[in-house]
Parts: C-alpha cells; structure tokens; sequence
C-alpha cells in the first residue's frame, strides 16, 4: 500500500500531477488507466496527520478531479463501458478511502442514466461508507456521497422524496457520531483544540439540515412526523455538548419559522434532554430570535397570532387528519401540539416549558436561568409588545428563583440580570413595564448595589432621551421605590464614577453627582395638565427627595423651578380668565409656601455649605412674587434673603456679589411701591449693608451700583417706555447721595491704583445718569462730573508722580491689564489668549499697574467726547 | 548442449485449434524467463487431447531412429523445497502413449496426429512454491546414441461438481471472538464455500473495541502442504483488501464485501504429495502496528 | 478662529439637556479652538463633559448659580471670576454673566462695562434670551440659554393659549433677520431676534406632550378636578420666559468677526450671521 506526501505542497502537486495524467487518459480513451490514477490521488486522503482545514483544501482539488471523471463516465455509458460493471471493477481497490470514492463517483454517475437501479445503488453506497471509521476522513466521505447525490439526486432522477429524505438522515446520523466521535480522538490535552477543529468541521454536517430543508419544502407532515422526530434523537443521544448546541441551532436556522411554530414543544422538550453543560438559554434565545424574525417579516403581524387563535379553535377536530395530507399549507397543522391546544399562546408555551425545565432541572444555575428569562421576554415583547404582565410573571419568577437560591446572588449572574433589566428599556414600552410590573421593582431591589444603580442609571437616561412625562401617581410611586437606592444614601460617597469626565475635569466631579443630577432631571419630566394633580406629583417627589440628606442640594432647585412653573402657568391662566383670579391666585399663594418650604428644607439639612445657593433661590422667588404683583410675598422672600446674608455669607467675595444681585433684582421690580414702604425699606436695607460690607472697594462699588435702585429703568416686556412712561420710581438725590458716598469711600482708600480706578468708574455711573435725564432729575450735572474729572486728573497725577522715577514708560501704556467689575485684576497672560482672573495684586511692574486707571479714565473721557456729537449737553463737559 | 550441436531435426507440436483455445497465462517461476508469465492452452478434466507432430528434417540430411512416440504425461514435482535437482522427487501419475512411426529412416518432414481421447486429468495443474501439477506432451524420438525429446506443456482446469457442494454452500460462518477486556468482535461470512468467480460477503460488529484501531485487513491466503511429517507449509497471501479505516465505536457494523472474480485464485486441492488450502483472514492493525487476526477457512472451487 | 459662546445651561435644576440638534451640530472635535461658558453652566457632569469633547479650552465665568470656585488641570479650587477678557488677534473680547450688573441687561450699564474691560466685543448671559448688538464701535453679544432654561426675569404676559395656533406671528421672523442686519452705530437696542418667535417655537412640541401625557389622564380625572374648567395649555417656552434654546458661534479672522447665531425653534435649527468689523 502506497503513501501519501510528507507535506502539503507534494500533496497538491501530486494530485495535480494525477489529474493531468488522469485527464490525458481519459482523452485516450483509456479508462483503466484513468482510474489508476484516481486511486493514486486519491490516497492523499489517506493522510493522518492534516489538520481538518489542510484536509479539507485536499479535498476540494480531489472532487474537482472527481468530477472531470464523472463526467467522463456518464458521458460514455454504456458505449465504452457499462457502469455497473465499472462499479465492481473499481471495488477491487485494495484500500479503502480510494475504493470508496471511486465507488461513490462510479456510483453516482451510475445514478444519473436512465437504467440504475439508484434506490439500490444509493443504499449500498451509503451501506458501504460504514468502512470508513476515522472521524475526519469519514465526514468527509460522507460530505462526498451528500455532495455528490445533491448534484444529481434534485435534477433527473424523481426519487421518492421520502427515501431521499431517509437517505439524508441516514447520512447525517452518521456523519453526526463521527463528528462526536471526533472529539475524543488524541490526548487528552489536546480538547480544546478537538473542540476548535470540529467547530471548523461543523458546515458539513449541517449542510446536510440544509439540504433536507430544501427538498423538504412545505411539506410540514413530513417534517413533523419523520424528519424532525429522527434529527431530534440523533441530537439527544448524541448527548455531546458542540454537537447538540450547534444542531439545535441549525435547525431554527434552517428550517421555516412556521415549521418551528408547529412543532414548538417539540423542540423545547428536546432542550430538556440535553447534555447538562449545553448552555440551553443560546438554543432557546436562536429558536426565539428565530420566531421574532418571523414576527418582523409579516406584513400584519396580528394576522399571525389571529391565525394562531384560529388553529386552536381547529386542533381538536382535524386532529387525525393531518398525517395523511402532506402537500396542503402548512398553517393548517400548527396545531397538533398538546401545550398549544387549549391555548395557542406562544408566550404561554414557552412559560409552560420554564416552569418545566425548572422543575425537571433544578441542577440549572441562576446564571442560565435568567438569559433563558430574558429570552422568553425578548419574545413577549415581541409578540404580544401590550401583554406586560407576562413580563411581570417573568420578573416575578426570577425574583422566586432567586429566592430559592438564596440572599447570594451569584456573580456570573450580574450581566445576565442586567441584560434582563436592561432590555426592556429599548423597547417602545419600557416605562409601562418599569411602572406597572410590579416584580420588575422587586427583583432589581434584591440587586447588588452597584448593579442597581447602572439599572436605575439606565431608566433616568432612557427617561430623559424619549422625554417621557410622568403623569400618573402610581407611575411616581413606582418610580420612586426604583430609584430609591439613589435617593436615600446617607452613607454613599456622592463620586460614583457613572460618568467618566477626561481627566483635566475630573476632581470637578466633586462638586457633581452624575445620578443625582438625573434624577433632578427626572423632575422636569413630570407633568400633569392639571395644575393640581401636577402639584400633587412634584410633592411626591419632594418626599422622596427629602430622604437623600444632603443630596437635596442636587434635587431641590429643579424642584424649586418646577414650582415656579406652576407659578407662571398659574399667573396666565388668571391673566386670561380673571373671573377666577381668586382661585388662582390661592393656588400660587400655597405654590410659594412650597418652594418657602423647600428653601427651609435646603437651609435645614444641608446648612451654610449651600447658603450662597439658598439666597439666590430666594432672590429669584421673589422676583417671581414681585412679577405677579404679589408684594408681600415677595417682601417676605427678600426677608428671608436679607436674613440668610446676614446671618450665613461670611466670606467677602460672596458677600458682595450677593448683596449686587440684590440690588439687580430689586431695582427690576415693581409690586413694592406700596403704602407699607416695602421697596424703601428693602433698597435702604440694601444700600446699608453695602455700606458696611468688610472692605472698602466692596464698599464703593456695592454703593455706587445700589444708586441704581433710586432709578428705575423701563421693563419693556411691561410696556414701559423711556420718555413715555411717566411714573418711574426715580429719586435723583439719593442716586447722588449713594455717588457721594461712594466717592467718598473711594477717596478714603489707601490704595492709589484702586482709589483712582474706583473714581472713574463712579464717572461711568455719573455718564450713566448724565444721559439718562436732565440735571434737575438725576441731581448728577455737569458741574459734578468736570469736577469729578478734576479730582481724578488731579489723583492720577499725584500716582503718576509718586512713581516718579519711571515716568518716561507711560509713554507706552501696557493693555495687559485691566479690573473687573468686581475689583479683580485680569492680566493678559503671554502664553495664551486667555487672562488670569485674581483678586490679589498681580505681580506686575508699578507703572503698568499705574495705567490701569489711567488708561481707563483716557477711554472714559473718550467715550465723552464722543457723545459731544450724540448729545449736546455732553458739550459742557470740558475734559 | 545444442549450442555446438545442432538438432538434426525440429520437433514442433501442435494441438488442434491451439489458435482458438484459450490459454492461461501463469507467472513464470525461472528467474531467467524473459515475460513475467507464459501461456499454456488449457483442457479440461476428462477431454480429448489432439494434435499434430511436425517434425522437419534439414534439407539433404537422413535421420535414422528407432521409432518415434508420443506421450502425455502428468506429474507431480516437489523437488521444489529441496531444490536438489539431482534428487528429482518427481511423480508421474499419468502416461499416455502411442506410436507414431516405426523404426526407420527420415528423409523429408513428416506430420503425424495424435489422439489421447477423453483423458482423465485427476488434478488441475499447479504451480506453487513447493509443489507443481504439470502436463505435457513428450514426443520421442528413439535414437542409437541419445533420443530426441520434445515438450509441450499444457493446462488443466478441473471443474468441481456442483451438486456435491451445494450442499454446504448456504451455510455462513459465524464467529465470535475476543480479547479479554479489550476487543470483542461478532463477524460473519455469508457461506463458507466460495466459487472462483463469487463474492465474499459479510459483516463485522464490533461488541467492544478499546482498542486503537488503525485500520482492518481482510486477507485471502493460499496454503500449500507438501511431504510427509514435518510438513511443508507455504503461505501465500492471495489477496490484501483494506476493509475498514479508523477506529470504530461499540456498536459499529462493518460491511465486508471482496470480489473474487478478478483475482488469481487457487482452487482447494488434495492429494497424497501435497494439498491447498484456503483461509480469509482478517486482520485488525492498531495504532501501535500490532496486528491482531482471525483465520476462518473457507472452501475454493472452481467452477464454469 | 472658532470662539462658541454657550450660556445659561441650567442643567440639571431647570433643564434636562441641551437640544440634541445642538449637540449633534457640536459634535466635531478640534474645529473649534475656544469655549466659553457665560454662567450656570458648571452644574451638570454630562454637559461639561461634552463642552470638553468640543474644545479643551475653556474660559468660565460665574453666575449667580455656579458655585465660587471651579476645579481645572492647575488649580483644584480656581475661583470662578465674575468677568474676564480673552484676546483674539485684534480683538478684545469680554466675558461676564452680568449678574452683578445694575441696572441688569441695560446696554449702558454694558457699555460700561466694556469700557472698563477696554474691549472690543463684550460677551455676557443670564437673561436667556439671544441678542447682539453694536453700540459705541463696540460689540455686545449675548447668546441667550443654550437649553432654553427657564428664566426669573419679567415676561411678556398676555402670550396665547398653546391651542390656539399662532400663525400671525409668522411675520416676525422675516423681521428677525432684519434686526441683525442693521447697520452698526444705531445706538438704541436692537430687539433680541428670538423674543417676536417665542409664541410660536415648540408648539409642536407641546402638542406631543399634551397627547402622550393627557388624554387618557384627563378622562379619569377629570372629574375629581372639575371645579378647574380651564386646563388650558401655555406654550412651555412662555412659562419659561420666552427663551429658546440658543448659542453663537465667534469666526474671527483677522479684523473681522463673524456671529452666527443659532436658535432651535420648532424643533429645527435656525442660522443667523451677523459681520462686525474692528475699526
């Protein structure tokens, strides 16, 4: 017995070498010689040592060669030779691998003349590849008889389709055992490598479902009562782990969705008989990604299910029949299952078989229960997307089997819980089933935290994304004993690292809570046309809220705001229907004793860290009442802000920009005119602590800046107009007495640079006036602003002198720096185009500090002579 | 010896419609033949052996002799194992002989036919390692100084009856055999007696394999026994055929078929020198080259 | 040079996100070399993350809401100014939220300011609502709330009922584009583009929700809450203070800077550009 080649390379050329030769025969007309040279390549095959793939290049060369030489053979009979003489001659090949392709390829040419007996013909060849017992070489023999009969089985010869289907089991059986067999070939070290080869190998056993489905067509009968039942036992007794997973999922690939409806518990029994390590939730997650395939493909999907309803109806009277008519639509026999026949409910059959599988297999872990769970959902939610309680059952079942498995939930079951939470988030009913699945809240409540907390993540940001408002109480309910762990955890650090900001930002992370500012954002989504019933919802929150401790400081402002809403919405409805003024106006009164509440709540729990942020909520909310003529509110809203600046900000800075937005917000509003002096009593108050803020350039500026609040200026949106309003609260003495004052404070400061620097902005704000009215009302004239010209010429002077010894740089005043509103210094940096921001002196050279003001006072002057040619009073103004 | 003397006179022999017989081909066992066979007309058991004696004489030259005869002989030679040429262990078990021509004197070339009628041939003819069946036609011319010889060889086929052996044919063999805890193997023949021209069919299930099977042989083996006690054994193996490939599992069937008809086959054959046997043999190989075989005996016959 | 100006986010206590549109607008790494957030911007991780995904270059200044230090690469507690300046070639740019200022959104108490800063073009917030105008040679541009946060300040109060479609108002739009051309040196106010809109934009929108959220709701409550005859809607961009969502967009080349304001009404983007030339 001859050998094969060492290598690839001689083995490829070899078998070339033998096709050329074999073709060069065959142009002779010398079979015999043909055929030696077959069986020469064909011992190629012979070699041991190929890995599946190598084996499998051999393989396509040798059957194209196969082929030249079946052609040869058909073409020729029976006027050279008889093929069935030739299918004994060529059984005289000593081993068996060549004697078996030859017979096959004699064989199957044999097959497609009219005179074989190709019944006959095919059971002995297939009898015949029993000699072949090598795992690899016998797969492949048999892929070649499949191969080879496919070629010619479909076209001339109308075999009965039953032997044909017969025939293809009988082969796929077989080519199945070697496949198994396959694995346990080698040592024992090697498994793994067994597992990665046979998975290379898996087509040509699959090939063979392929085919059967084709020539299976619709006939359902069949396929019900011969196919499937034998695939079925070949798969379980197989019992082998890459066989049964990959088979079973062939199947729900193969063959037609409505085969698989009808035969459903078929299937799913035969998950139960597997081998213990196949992981059954991949099959039953195919069989079902299957099914909603189908689901997606029809052009009325309801017409299905309708259909299945209808079959139910039928299944008990054409029960018997079935089996006799093959060829009629298969629809007509999804039925005959017996889980189906009271109730073709898919979800149902599938419910029935968990219940099944748990109990016959309580050896199943958490961790392959759940996917199989999540699959069963995927297909509910498919099929019947309104049915959420077969959601709920599903999540109540999981949450019943993590009971029976007691308080530890295992680890490897964390994604698979995820993906069970998670899923339902992307469908179109997610926020129904997280409201009203009421095992939906109780299963994720047994989670670990972290896991709870990436679910609880999800829903807000799927909330957010589809904008989906809250309008229901039950719905808030729900949604607050979801979020619950968020909510309330006086012990968590706030940094949970949800959200991964670059780098450079990231210790800003400390002044952020990625999930508390969801669920501020959760507040913005409810909603409620009704103003009462939304109240009602916005309290609810607030309860919850109120449990997070200090996180209220996150979630009470969007609380605030969404009171203030209601205000608003309030205030137009009355706007449009005044006849209920009264009843509205009730409603915002109580609104405004919330957000009171809310300021009280903030204040209490989360103390002088947010007072800063407590001040301004107040400011604003007064605003608001001010807005809707509600003075008394809004003098108690700024009370309460007086009192939170007096008794809370403590440091300067804060001070000062508070007491300045004070004074902004004041000056817009217009309710407080009134006989109990509230505006006079609040501005006064105002004025006063700018007085007496800690230093002196504060000082200055918070007066001059609060000279505004004795010179109210026209709100547009209000219809007031400049020149045309007539009752503005104006009273130019005191705007001149806080300038007064505030010049004075400047002119006592130490500091030259900030002396002077304040006196020209008291300039700007004396411009200011200086164009807003006529001397006799703003009291800021002429004659007060050239003096105020004077005095700063006179101070920059002075500061220009104290630096005597640099004069000569003012020549070229430096840009680069300049103060801010608030005092600071903003200096332009080399570097870059952005300033450094400080309120320190800034380590500078004396003379550019020196041009701050003065070039500051050269553009104010400029600015001055412009408005000669605007206005003509400015004239008077000599600079 | 005709290197330097010539036979005065050229014997040829010649059967009637030699053309058309058929003829066997048959490897020759000299290693100095040039064709590895050589072709011998074939007879039955039982028929008529004629032909013609040619004898030419060269032109202008007178032979004398004593008479002339012709002769069919049949022997058997076991010389072969001892290769001793001189003790030529040779057995005639049949001559035949008749007179073609009185003493005399021969002038020009003479034909004369001859006629051995229905001959019985008691065996086939035989080559093999050890022992041999011939026939041949010996012409003879007798002669003063030393006679003139002439050999034809040829082939008798002898063809077993039937109706004898139908009795037993439909018996198969069936056998059960084994190594403890290690291979256990039901196979079966479809009949035990087999013609020339049959096929060998049968199957082998395996009932427990821990073997490593590589592949499995079935092997036909011819065995020749010649001489008295110890007697001589000579093995040829006929036919190798692979008949399965790898390993199989409990459970398996293994089909066995082999084609007879293509091979050249030696019937059974007993006689007080010397007997063939036949034997199927199969043969399991395992991974390690260890050969484990089972030899069944079947019954060869050659029919027509 | 790209400069984006984005004020007022609000995120999370008034508003849930900027509008995806903007976010999908901005989405193009390194196109734009500089941001600037003009106040009530530093609240939200998610925002901030994605103003960082723009450009790394950023300029904060603070509102009222923002607390008064911020943590960047070279500082943990870098204290947030109230304003600051950013030069750009011969531009001097001017960044302040204005909560300090008195009168607040008073273009002369602006121009004040600017003057003070000694800039060209004077950047600043917290009205929510989007204008720019040029006073005195100088630039004022304010790019409104990019979430459409809702606003404190005084609104316009006799708005329409959402229900009743405001088609007369499409007029205001033509306008809109007008009042950005005008010419420079006209000294009063020029209207904010977005203000005329306001009845209008996201009216889609709250038809949306109003179906989702309140047909089937009404029918059970509506009787417990009968007493309340007119659940009448407003438009929500009303009862935020008539701010849409908006931004701008700096290109400054050379001497000239080119605004392109960007409003989101009716769910759609709008573009508006206005040329401002130093002298």
């Amino acid at each position: 017995m001859s050998a094969y080649s060492d290598n690839m390379e001689q083995a490829i050329s070899h078998i070339k070498q033998q096709t050329i030769l074999m073709q060069r025969s065959l142009t002779q007309k010398k079979l015999m010689d043909a055929l030696k040279h077959c069986s020469d390549m064909l011992k190629e095959l012979r070699n041991p040592d190929l890995s599946p793939k190598l084996y499998y290049e051999l393989y396509i060369i040798i059957f194209d060669s196969l082929s030249i030489l079946s052609q040869y053979l058909v073409e020729n009979h029976p006027t050279r030779h008889h093929l069935a003489d030739l299918y004994e001659l060529v059984q005289y090949t000593g081993n068996i691998l060549p004697r078996l392709y030859l017979m096959l390829t004699v064989g199957v040419s044999f097959m497609q003349t009219k005179d074989c007996p190709a019944e006959e013909v095919l059971k002995d060849m297939i009898e015949m590849c029993r000699g072949v017992q090598h795992p690899i070489r016998g797969l492949f023999l048999r892929y070649y008889l499949s191969q080879r009969t496919k070629q010619s089985l479909t076209s001339d010869i109308s075999l009965d389709k039953k032997f044909d289907i017969q025939f293809i089991i009988t082969n796929f059986i077989e080519m199945n055992k070697l496949w198994v067999r396959l694995q346990h070939q080698g040592p024992l070290r090697e498994r793994d490598l067994r597992t990665k080869e046979r998975k290379e190998l898996q087509i040509l056993i699959g090939s063979n479902l392929v085919r059967l489905s084709q020539i299976l067509d619709d006939s359902f009968a069949l396929y019900r009562d011969e196919v499937l039942p034998q695939i079925l036992e070949q798969v379980i007794q197989c019992r082998d782990v890459v066989s049964q997973t990959y088979l079973l999922d062939v199947i729900c690939q193969v063959f037609p969705d409505e085969f698989h409806l009808g035969t459903l518990s078929q299937l799913l029994d035969t998950t139960l008989k597997l081998n213990p390590d196949v992981v059954i939730n991949k099959v039953v997650l195919s069989l079902i990604a299957r099914l909603n395939g189908f689901w997606d493909r029809q052009d009325d999907p309801n017409a299905i299910i309708q259909n299945l309803n209808h079959l139910k109806l039928d299944s008990n009277t054409d029960e018997e029949e079935h089996s006799a008519d093959d060829g009629e639509s298969t629809a007509e026999k999804l039925d005959s299952e017996p889980v189906s026949r009271n109730k073709f409910d898919l979800f149902f059959v599938f419910w029935k078989y968990l219940t099944k599988i748990t109990e016959e297999r309580p050896d199943l872990p958490l961790h392959e229960i759940i996917p199989l769970v999540h699959s069963i959902m995927l297909l509910s939610l498919k099929w019947y997307p309104s049915n959420l309680s077969n959601v709920d059952i599903l999540y109540k079942f999981c949450w019943e089997k993590y009971q029976d498995f007691g308080k530890d939930i295992p680890e490897e079951c964390e994604q698979s819980f995820k993906e069970l939470f998670i899923y339902p988030l992307s469908t179109d009913n997610f926020y129904e089933i997280i409201t009203t699945c009421d095992s939906f809240q109780k299963l994720l409540s047994v989670q670990s935290i972290t896991l709870q907390k990436s679910i609880i993540n999800s829903i807000l940001d799927k909330m957010v994304e589809t904008n989906t408002k809250i309008t229901d109480k039950q719905h808030l309910d729900k949604l607050g004993a979801i979020c619950e762990p968020i909510i309330s955890v006086p012990n968590n650090k706030p940094k949970t690292s949800i959200l991964t900001v670059s780098d450079d930002l990231d210790s800003e992370l400390t002044f952020f809570n990625p999930e508390q500012e969801k669920l501020a954002k959760l507040v913005h989504l409810i909603y409620h046309k009704n103003v009462d019933i939304n109240t009602e919802l916005l309290l609810i929150c607030k309860k919850w809220y109120y449990n997070g401790g200090k996180q209220l400081r996150f979630t009470y402002p969007a609380l605030i705001t969404a009171f203030w809403k209601l205000i608003r919405k309030l205030h137009f409805k009355s706007l449009k229907r005044p006849e209920r003024k009264e009843d509205y106006n009730a409603k915002i009164k109580q609104l405004f004793k919330y957000v009171s509440r809310c300021n009280t709540d903030l204040f209490n729990v989360c103390g002088l860290s947010i007072s800063d942020l407590i001040f301004k909520l107040n400011l604003q909310t007064a605003a608001i009442a001010d807005q809707l003529t509600l003075s008394e509110i809004s003098y108690d809203f700024f009370s309460q802000a007086f009192t939170i600046f007096e008794e809370s900000l403590s440091d300067s800075k804060v001070q000062f920009q508070a007491l300045v937005n004070m004074a902004q917000v004041l000056q817009k509003t217009r309710s407080l005119y009134n006989d109990e002096g509230y505006y006079d009593t609040l501005i006064t108050r105002c004025t006063l602590h700018g007085s007496k803020l800690l230093k002196k350039t504060d000082q200055c500026r918070a007066v001059y800046l609060c000279s505004h609040l004795w010179w109210a200026t026209e709100l547009t949106l209000i219809g007031e107009e400049e020149g045309v309003t007539k009752n503005f609260f104006r009273e130019g003495k005191r705007v001149l007495e806080c300038l007064q004052r505030s010049l004075r404070v400047a002119d006592s400061i130490m500091d030259n640079v900030q002396s002077c620097q304040l006196m020209v902005e008291i300039l700007g704000s004396c411009c200011y006036y200086f164009i807003h009215g006529d001397e006799s009302e703003t009291h800021v004239g002429v004659k007060y602003i050239a003096g105020l010209v004077e005095l700063i010429q006179a101070n920059l002077k002075g500061l220009q002198l104290e630096e005597s010894g640099e004069v000569q740089d003012f020549t070229a005043p430096s840009q680069t720096i300049v103060i801010g509103c608030d005092g600071s210094y903003i200096c332009k940096t080399l570097s870059s185009s952005t300033c450094m921001v400080s309120s320190k002196i800034p380590n500078v050279r004396i003379p550019d500090l020196i041009a701050v003001p003065v070039s500051y006072f050269e553009r104010t002057l400029e600015y001055i002579e412009n408005q000669k040619q605007v206005d003509y009073r400015f004239n008077a103004i000599t600079t | 010896m005709s290197l330097f003397y010539k036979n005065p006179v050229d014997i040829e022999i010649l059967f009637d419609g030699e053309d058309s017989r058929k003829h066997v081909e048959i490897p020759t066992n000299s290693h100095s033949a040039k064709s590895l066979f050589d072709k011998y007309p074939l007879f039955e058991d039982g028929e008529s052996v004629t032909g013609l004696v040619t004898l030419r004489v060269r032109e202008g030259k007178k032979l004398e002799h004593s008479g002339i005869k012709v002769s069919l002989i049949g022997s058997i030679d076991t010389t072969g194992y001892n290769n001793d040429v001189k003790n030529k262990n040779l057995d005639t078990f049949l001559t035949l002989s008749m007179d073609l021509c009185p003493p005399g004197e021969l002038v020009h070339s003479v034909n004369y036919k001859f006629n051995f009628k229905d001959v019985e041939k008691r065996f086939e003819s035989y080559l093999g390692k050890n022992v041999s069946v011939m026939y041949y036609i010996k012409v003879t011319m007798i002669r003063k100084s030393a006679d003139i010889v002439k050999l034809k060889k040829f082939w008798c086929h002898r063809y077993a009856n039937e109706s004898s052996i139908k009795d037993n044919e439909g018996k198969p063999i069936k056998l059960d055999i084994g190594i403890e805890n290690c291979l256990h193997i039901e196979f079966e023949y479809s009949k035990a007696q087999h013609t020339l021209k049959d096929v060998i069919v049968g199957r082998i299930y395996f009932l427990l394999t821990r073997l490593k099977v590589k592949h499995m042989e079935l092997s036909l083996i011819k065995r020749e026994t010649c001489g008295t006690e110890p007697n001589q054994l000579s093995d040829t193996t006929s036919i190798r055929y692979e008949i399965m490939d790898g390993s199989p599992v409990k459970g398996e069937t293994i089909p066995i078929r082999l084609f007879l008809g293509g091979y050249d086959l030696t019937p059974n054959m007993t006689c007080n020198y010397f007997n063939v046997k036949n034997y199927l043999s199969l043969v399991i190989i395992d991974e390690d080259g260890r050969r484990y075989f089972k030899q069944t005996e079947i019954m060869l016959y050659r029919t027509m | 040079m790209l400069l984006l100006a984005l004020s007022d986010a609000h995120i999370p206590e008034r508003a849930i996100d900027v509008p995806l549109k903007f976010r999908k607008l901005l989405n193009v790494p390194n196109k734009i070399q500089q941001v600037t957030l003009l106040g009530n911007c530093t609240k939200s991780a998610s925002f901030l993350k994605f103003v960082n995904t723009i450009s790394e270059n950023i300029v904060f200044v603070r509102g009222e809401f923002d607390p008064a230090t911020v943590s960047t690469t070279k500082n943990p507690a870098e204290e947030m100014p109230l304003s600051t300046v950013i030069s750009q070639g011969p531009f001097r740019i001017g960044c302040c939220n204005g909560y300090t200022l008195v009168p607040k959104n008073d273009p002369l108490s602006l121009l004040t300011l600017a003057r003070q800063l000694d800039v060209d073009i004077l950047l600043w917030g917290g009205t929510h609502n989007v204008e720019a105008y040029t006073l005195e040679g100088k630039f004022f541009i304010n790019p409104g709330s990019c979430t459409g946060a809702f606003s404190t300040d005084w609104v316009q109060e006799d708005v329409e009922e959402n229900y009743k479609t405001s088609e007369q108002q499409e007029p205001a739009e033509a306008s809109t584009n007008g009042s950005n051309q005008q010419p420079k040196e006209i000294k009063e106010e020029i209207k904010e583009p977005s203000n005329n809109d306001s009845e209008k934009s996201g009216e889609d929108k709250a038809d949306i929700i109003e179906d989702k959220g309140n047909s089937e709701e009404h029918l059970q409550e509506g009787k417990e809450y009968e007493h309340d005859s007119s659940d009448d809607e407003f438009d929500d961009i009303d009862i935020n203070g008539g701010g849409i969502p908006s931004f701008c967009l700096l290109d400054i080349q050379d001497i000239t800077c080119t605004l392109y304001i960007y409003t989101y009404v009716d769910n759609e983007i709008k573009v508006d550009k206005v040329v401002y030339r130093k002298d």
